[in-house]
């Protein structure tokens, strides 16, 4: 089973297992808790960012998993 | 503080390919870093969605976090053409729960699956499209 948590268009969209949605709550949970004690590690090592690499940003009170298109 | 931006390399995310990439990246690290720019698209993996952000609010990536596989997993409904389906958005889809089985998804999928819709209502694809 999966939720549909994203639409792109008519026929194109994105779902969530529904076996992943604990895994996905608890993913949040360890996200909130290592961004939340921010350490200069955090930061970016180099200033380098690379394409399709993933990274971490806060969105709203939530952080979250990226990659860099 | 100057920032730099690798553009254009394919990336698999696959451990196969860590070092592979590490070398490529070196060398696009040299050839075209751009210190102007400092705004990036990106895409929330575990939402399917995007924004658009300064590259100062990047954060690095605990080792262990990343290697989790993204959660949203993109589909695509069979028998959609692209020329269809433009940018309209269907709310049908989104208010519903269904049931597919798929092949198993890799770390961070962005091919679109090309699935069947089977609702446990009695749904009608071709209906939803007018």
């Amino acid at each position: 089973m999966y939720k549909i948590v994203q639409v792109r268009n008519a026929g194109e969209f994105y779902g969530l297992s529904q076996i992943r949605e604990k895994e996905y709550t608890a993913l949040s949970q360890r996200l909130e808790d290592y961004y939340n004690n921010l350490s200069n590690e955090s930061l970016l090592r180099d200033n380098l960012v690379i394409e399709g690499m993933p990274y971490v940003i806060q969105d709203r009170e939530k952080y979250q998993r990226v990659i860099v298109k | 503080m100057s920032f730099k931006i690798v553009r254009n390399i394919n990336v698999s995310l696959s451990s196969k390919n860590l070092l592979i990439r590490e070398n490529i990246s070196q060398l696009y690290f040299v050839n075209r870093h751009r210190d102007s720019e400092t705004r990036v698209t990106v895409k929330f993996v575990d939402r399917g969605d995007e924004t658009f952000v300064d590259i100062t609010e990047l954060l690095q990536i605990d080792q262990a976090l990343s290697t989790i596989p993204a959660f949203a997993q993109p589909f695509r409904l069979r028998g959609y053409e692209d020329s269809v389906c433009q940018t309209k958005k269907n709310p049908r889809i989104q208010n519903e729960t269904f049931l597919f089985h798929l092949a198993k998804f890799t770390k961070y999928d962005t091919e679109f699956k090309k699935i069947d819709l089977k609702s446990n209502r009695s749904y009608n694809t071709n209906r939803s499209n007018t």
